[in-house]
């Protein structure tokens, strides 16, 4: 049985989203596969849940869509604004940040 | 999931206040999504009836969708979000429209009303051509 994410991962998708369409232009089942992927199956997501974290990202502006038709059917192709760019930096900013606090928190426990 | 769990989601997606156009957005992007799963399955050899049921656990079932769709407040509709001022501004809304509501029927019905108009104009003509000879006839009979 897969491992369910532990309740501290809230804004973890939204900066992988962020991450994975700074590169190329994908739709929700390619990213939710890319996520896999990279992570190792580390972490998952419940596929469908990925889609209003991506049109919550759209309406703030991180995100831009386009509609495209492949093999007769039409999939819908995210990929990042400058705005979404602005927001990934902070956003990896902030997690390298917590996780080096992290990482130094468990590694000396004492000085805590 | 079946088309009938896909109307279900919609009809609750609609009736929790989320906007229509992210609904149908939603609707769209999941049933390609479990048609990539199903696809999925099915190419490593498993049975389509498996393959849909495998694709309906990674999906997710309504619950969960539901609820991934509801955490997005920014989703719903102005009208949810905003009821009291909904109530005074569609009704405004349709006052103003109303004078326009003829211009718009009339530019949608154009040939139908050129049509009649025509016929109209004929029929007076008509008319007015047999009063003329009806009086000719009096006068000069």
């Amino acid at each position: 049985m897969a491992q369910s994410n532990p309740p501290f991962m809230s804004g973890v998708p939204e900066l992988l989203l962020l991450r994975l369409l700074d590169q190329q232009e994908m739709y929700g089942y390619e990213l939710v596969r890319s996520i896999r992927k990279v992570t190792g199956e580390a972490i998952s997501l419940g596929e469908g849940v990925i889609y209003p974290v991506l049109h919550s990202l759209e309406r703030n502006g991180s995100l831009k869509s386009r509609r495209k038709a492949v093999s007769g059917r039409t999939r819908v192709y995210y990929s990042l604004t400058r705005k979404g760019r602005d927001r990934l930096g902070k956003l990896q900013n902030d997690w390298l940040r917590i996780q080096g606090g992290i990482t130094t928190a468990l590694e000396n426990p004492s000085h805590a | 999931m079946r088309r009938r769990d896909f109307r279900e989601l919609e009809a609750r997606l609609l009736r929790n206040g989320i906007a229509p156009r992210h609904v149908k957005r939603t609707l769209v992007e999941l049933e390609d999504h479990y048609r990539d799963l199903v696809q999925e399955a099915t190419d490593t050899g498993v049975p389509v009836e498996d393959a849909r049921a495998r694709a309906a656990a990674r999906l997710g079932d309504i619950d969960s969708l539901m609820a991934g769709i509801l955490s997005c407040p920014e989703l719903r509709s102005w009208a949810y979000r905003h009821p009291r001022l909904a109530l005074f501004v569609y009704p405004l809304a349709c006052l103003l429209a109303l004078p326009a509501m003829p211009v718009i029927a009339g530019v949608d019905r154009a040939p139908e009303l050129a049509r009649w108009g025509a016929s109209f104009l004929l029929a007076g003509l008509f008319t007015a051509s047999m009063l003329l000879v009806l009086q000719l006839a009096i006068v000069f009979g």
